[in-house]
């Protein structure tokens, strides 16, 4: 109702305006049928319109004069039927046009989202996440305010008025003058106000943010902003914005407690003007009572969509600029897309090669140089190295996240490049780094990694993640509600439903980035014995930092600086000087 | 009673009576502050109305006795009487509507600052409670349905009713026999309203849909790493499409009842007219009514259309923002349990010795948490407590900084009751640094500055150098200028928690509580960042709940909780001796860090 989304609708140049609305248009085209038929109804509804004061008209000057009763009545009676009619057709006009605009507008939304879930994350990292989904549901909301804002209303009110200025200049000319020249007055008025009130809304809207932004993160953030003792410094800092949002919405009050007056008062000024005006002219004998009456009437319906116009306008306008940006959003190309000649990647075994891989997010600093190696089907690999060393993106380059600039990389011999991309996946678990868990149930969420998983599946991965304890605690168990909205659990919490997500995939190529690192010593242990067990017959990617965590791989990789430095066994590697060596040294020390 | 009908309240406006009066008259109790300002309104109201009815009775003197009575010198006094009382009556509504929207901003600003000094006083056990999700719909949504009340009440809720009230007494006094004729429509009027009643619930579950709907776009992003990795995109497009389409079917349903009921009402008024129209004719014919007279007669009907199309659903606007503001009295009316008493204590310059005597704790009713804990710490001294998660350790600590209070027994530092002192210096005292980091919304140097908003630059640099934090910060786009979090950079955890301890050092805290987190920093890390935590424990009181073999073997005494109890006390080397549940606790969680240890110095024999 209120809260209207503000969208900038600044530098969008006439061509881009032509192009989103053609755009725009390609999703009207399957309704045209409805949408002409709304069209037409509303145009004749609008026609209609002419019709009462001219029977009022009548009315006065013919039944009245004469003293027919009777015939009046009649005419009133007939009157009814016209306004049953106007409202029939204001009604279908209402509801098809509507519905339709909903449903374009629900499948803009669709095209959008589907189009996202497929971006690369090439795309999510140029893009920051949280102006990305601001986004998105800010401009969706313009384009549904846009269309919902009696769009076609409005066109049709200034076509209509065309019509209502012929009627009316053929019925009195001096009249219909005196009712026109109020009307530069009220566009002016109106074009004012929203030149006005854009920008101050717009503050509104950020002053709103800023509070909201505020109250979130004191209850978010209560336990630090409590042990830091910031009550009275965050009371302040909300009661500024709090102020700064009384002022801004009173600035925009401003504006508006005197545009409506104004403009009502213009409207109204007219209407004196015709009175005086009119009824001189009728004791000089030149007009009749009922013209008189007739023009009070069409003053009104003629007036009405002027007021209406600007605001329309605006909404149009935002919506024409949120519609852009959202067409700009789904023209963004895909980079990572399968093949033609893809092929399924069928029974896999997991054998995971690297042939002289180099890799570079913005292609000028290397990030991967040269990598080299065989992970034979069933072996664990485990990745080590410090902090940006490369070993987060060399499994995202397994699971295709992104692509090598240079040499390849192959599954089961076969180049990632000539698979498919959604069946390589599927033959792949990742846990990252950042845990995330959708809304819905602990259930849903480890049933995410396969959706065909029973109850006892579930419960077995939840088991072999160390996480029955604190899930038993809960209320309703694994049909727990987490995520957006649910209970909020502790990184290590969500840690381990991730892990069991991954664990009930059954994948033949697992990758565990820091899986456990949020995860008490305590329970690690649990979840490492109960690993081996999943780790046994898939090839295993897994980077930890505790070398605890790491001594039972098949394989260690030391990465440096993009570059293997050492490989081996646990063993082979403690007994060589070298990196491993001295990170293992340091971590007996702590 | 009372909660079976807040509980009814939320669902459906059924319930009648007292607390719905309560809540209204506690909402209207937020006018005090702007009395004056309330009266100039209502007086305005009445005025402005007034004068709006003016017109339609000047254009029948107009028509009747200037036209028809062909008397101009009248006309045009009376048209210039119309002139000014449509100035005056805009002139009029211009200031109400000024009135009213500051009045209802005012009320909206005072009914926020209300809730977010409640909120910011309640205790840890209230959030506890409750789910971010419904606090924020609260504080938010609630909250915002009740300043379109205010802002509608004074602007058109009132009106309307006023204009209605004043046209209708006009219209009798006009010609009653055809003010009469127009009860006909009523009996449908009142049908329709049941529509708009539809109507007004509608708008809100679409709006809860829209947040639904958002909701899918947020995970759609933040998932993507998920979602792609499973395959899952076909599932979560559907997800969508089907709370897309949920939106779409109830704006679809949503407009079809307005429709229905604009177009109803718009009907009713069209038979109005067309009655006045014949009725007025009939009556000019056959009595004294006169033309003027009908003329006026379909001015008021104009005047009181736009009122009546919008009383349906004023009364639903007032429903849903009583419901409103029932949701937010509760948080309002929530008991603190934490609170100061009224002539606090000052602690002075805290020195930090902390004594438990006899502390128990317990949620409710519930199994308590901590049973009778004792302990000691002299200042400058450390303690770490050790035990299997849920034994209490992390609530020892909470109860450090007052988050709750003890159930029974009572916490001590440097003697004064923590009941006693002024919580601020209280927590100023303390320096926390907890496994789970939070940082906020806002660049590094202000969530560093958190704790201490006068921190110079070189305090700060010289605090991230310690936390081994510097050297990240300083690669960031924006170096400590960067916004991390949603709206910024996402950090690691490693990263974050290094700005965290980071930010409790900046406060050189008198006693520091570490929930030593077990994460994800790497080795060469978490070495420079156990240098820096070793400086920062060196001459104050702290408490730590230790995770790593280092650690234990540091501190002055180690406390071993078993299901809150302390079950053994001593020094690593004593505990070893004499305490079997020590020792397993040492199994499970130092063992492995032992072997590590042990792997290194017996070099290849492992």
């Amino acid at each position: 109702m209120r809260g209207a989304t503000y969208v900038d609708t600044s530098n969008l140049s006439g061509r881009a305006v032509a192009g989103t609305l053609r755009r725009f248009l390609r999703y009207v085209r399957p309704h045209r049928r409805k949408v002409a038929l709304a069209f037409g109804a509303l145009s004749i509804a609008a026609l209609l319109n002419l019709v009462p004061p001219w029977v009022t008209k009548i009315v006065v000057d013919d039944f009245i004069t004469q003293g027919d009763a009777a015939g009046a009545l009649r005419v009133a009676g007939a009157l009814i039927l016209v306004y049953v009619c106007r409202s029939i057709l204001n009604y279908v006009n209402f509801y098809l046009f509507g519905r339709t605009s909903q449903q374009i507008v629900y499948e803009v939304a669709r095209d959008m989202f589907h189009r996202m879930v497929r971006h690369s994350m090439r795309f999510f990292e140029t893009q920051r996440t949280g102006d990305t989904v601001s986004h998105l549901t800010a401009d969706v909301n313009a384009v549904q305010q846009a269309m919902q804002g009696q769009v076609l209303g409005a066109g049709v009110g200034l076509i209509t008025m065309l019509i209502y200025l012929v009627v009316m200049l053929t019925l009195e000319w001096r009249l219909t003058l005196i009712i026109l020249s109020v009307v530069p007055f009220m566009v002016l008025t109106s074009m004012v106000t929203a030149r006005l009130l854009r920008i101050r809304y717009r503050r509104v809207q950020e002053s709103i943010a800023n509070i909201n932004t505020a109250i979130e993160e004191n209850v978010s953030g209560v336990r630090v902003s409590r042990a830091f003792a910031r009550e009275e410094a965050d009371t302040e800092r909300f009661q500024n914005e709090n102020r700064e949002n009384l002022q801004a919405n009173l600035r925009t009050t401003t504006v508006e407690s005197v545009a409506t007056p104004l403009i009502e008062g213009l409207s109204a000024l007219s209407v004196a003007a015709i009175l005086g005006y009119g009824g001189w002219q009728i004791t000089l004998g030149e007009m009749t009572p009922g013209t008189l009456i007739a023009f009070l009437a069409y003053l009104q319906i003629f007036h009405q969509p002027l007021t209406e116009l600007v605001r329309v306008n605006y909404v149009v306008q935002s919506g024409l600029a949120a519609a852009d940006r959202i067409f700009q959003f789904m023209d963004v190309p895909q980079d990572i897309v399968d093949a033609p000649h893809a092929q399924d990647l069928e029974a896999p075994r997991g054998e995971v090669e690297f042939k002289q891989v180099s890799f570079s997010y913005d292609r000028i600093t290397p990030v991967l140089t040269e990598v080299s190696f065989v992970a034979n089907a069933g072996q664990t690999v485990a990745l080590v190295g410090s902090t940006g060393s490369g070993k987060t993106t060399m499994v995202s380059l397994i699971a295709r996240f992104y692509e090598p600039t240079q040499g390849e990389i192959l599954i089961d011999g076969k180049s990632l490049n000539d698979l498919r991309i959604n069946t390589l996946r599927s033959s792949l678990a990742y846990v990252p780094q950042e845990t995330f868990l959708f809304s819905g149930t602990i259930a849903d969420n480890v049933r995410y990694g396969n959706p065909t998983a029973s109850d006892e599946e579930v419960e077995r991965a939840v088991a072999l993640a160390s996480a029955t304890e604190f899930v038993q605690d809960l209320k309703d168990g694994i049909h727990t509600a987490v995520g957006d909205g649910g209970l909020r659990l502790s990184r290590g919490q969500q840690q381990r439903i991730a892990l069991a997500r991954a664990i009930v995939a059954d994948p033949a190529i697992l990758i565990l980035d820091e899986a456990t690192s949020d995860i008490d010593t305590e329970s690690e242990y649990e979840i490492q014995k109960a690993l081996l067990n999943v780790l046994a017959n898939r090839t295993s990617f897994v980077i930890a930092h505790r070398l605890s965590t790491i001594r039972n791989a098949d394989v260690i990789l030391v990465l440096e600086n993009g570059q293997i430095v050492q490989r081996g066994t646990h063993n082979e590697l403690i007994s060589q000087p070298g990196a491993y060596h001295e990170l293992h040294a340091a971590q007996a020390r702590i | 009673m009372v909660l079976h009908c807040r509980f009814a309240l939320r669902i459906q406006f059924n319930c009648s009576g007292a607390l719905l009066i309560q809540t209204l008259g506690r909402l209207l109790a937020y006018l005090k502050t702007e009395k004056r300002l309330v009266a100039i309104l209502l007086v305005a109201l009445v005025i402005g109305s007034l004068l709006r009815t003016l017109p339609p009775t000047l254009s029948k003197v107009a028509i009747d006795d200037g036209v028809l009575g062909k008397n101009l010198p009248l006309l045009f006094v009376v048209v210039g009487l119309f002139a000014a009382a449509v100035i005056s009556s805009n002139a009029v509504m211009a200031g109400r509507l000024y009135a009213a929207r500051y009045v209802g901003q005012r009320v909206i600003h005072d009914i926020r600052n209300d809730l977010y000094l409640h909120l910011s006083s309640k205790s840890m056990s209230f959030f506890d409670r409750h789910q971010t999700g419904d606090l924020m719909s609260r504080v938010t949504n609630d909250v915002n349905m009740i300043q379109f009340f205010f802002n509608m009440a004074g602007t058109v809720i009132l009106s309307s009713i006023a204009m209605i009230l004043f046209n209708l007494v006009f219209m009798v006094a006009l010609d009653w026999v055809l003010a009469v004729s127009l009860l006909v429509v009523i009996p449908f009027f009142i049908a329709l309203q049941s529509l708009a009643r539809r109507v007004v619930p509608l708008f809100r579950q679409a709006n809860e849909q829209m947040g639904v709907v958002n909701v899918e776009i947020r995970e759609g992003v933040n998932g993507v790493k998920v979602i792609q990795a499973f395959a899952r995109e076909d599932h979560q497009e559907r997800r969508f499409d089907a709370q897309n389409s949920k939106l779409r079917d109830l704006r679809t349903k949503t407009i079809r009842n307005i429709g229905l009921y604009v177009q109803g009402i718009e009907l009713l008024a069209g038979v109005a007219t067309a009655l006045i129209l014949g009725v007025g004719a009939w009556r000019v014919v056959h009595s004294d009514f006169t033309l003027g007279g009908l003329v006026a007669f379909q001015g008021y009907l104009l005047l009181m259309l736009a009122p009546t199309r919008f009383l349906g659903f004023a009364v639903q606007i007032s429903h849903q923002a009583i419901t409103s503001g029932e949701r937010v009295f509760q948080i309002i009316d929530t008991p603190l349990e934490v609170e100061e008493v009224p002539q606090p204590q000052s602690m002075g310059q805290i020195r930090g010795d902390v004594e438990f005597e006899n502390v128990t704790f317990q949620y409710g009713e519930r199994e308590p948490i901590l049973r009778d804990i004792s302990l000691h710490i002299p200042a400058g001294e450390s303690l770490a407590i050790v035990g299997r998660s849920g034994s209490g350790k992390s609530t020892i600590v909470n109860l450090l900084p007052r988050f709750y209070d003890p159930s029974q027994g009572a916490i001590r530092i440097d003697g004064h009751d923590l009941r006693d002192v002024r919580l601020n210096e209280l927590r100023s005292g303390i320096g926390m640094v907890m496994q789970e980091t939070f940082l906020f919304n806002m660049t590094i140097a202000e969530n560093l500055r958190f704790g201490m908003s006068t921190a110079s630059e070189q305090q700060i640099r010289h605090a991230t150098k310690l936390a081994a934090a510097d050297d990240f910060i300083n690669e960031l786009p924006d170096g400590y200028n960067t916004i991390i979090g949603d709206r910024g950079v996402r950090l690691s955890g490693g990263e974050r928690q290094r700005i965290a301890i980071a930010r409790a050092m900046l406060v050189q805290p008198a006693i520091l509580v570490l929930d030593e987190a077990t994460s994800s920093v790497d080795t060469r890390t978490d070495q420079a960042i156990q240098k820096a935590l070793e400086e920062l424990m060196l001459d104050r009181t702290t408490i730590v709940i230790a995770h790593r073999l280092s650690t234990i073997r540091r501190v002055d005494q180690i406390v071993v909780l078993d299901e809150g109890a302390i079950v053994a006390r001593g020094t690593h080397e004593e505990l070893l001796v004499t305490s079997e549940s020590y020792r397993k606790v040492y199994e499970l969680q130092f063992k492995l860090q032992e072997d590590n240890v042990t792997t290194v110095t017996e070099g290849e024999t492992s």
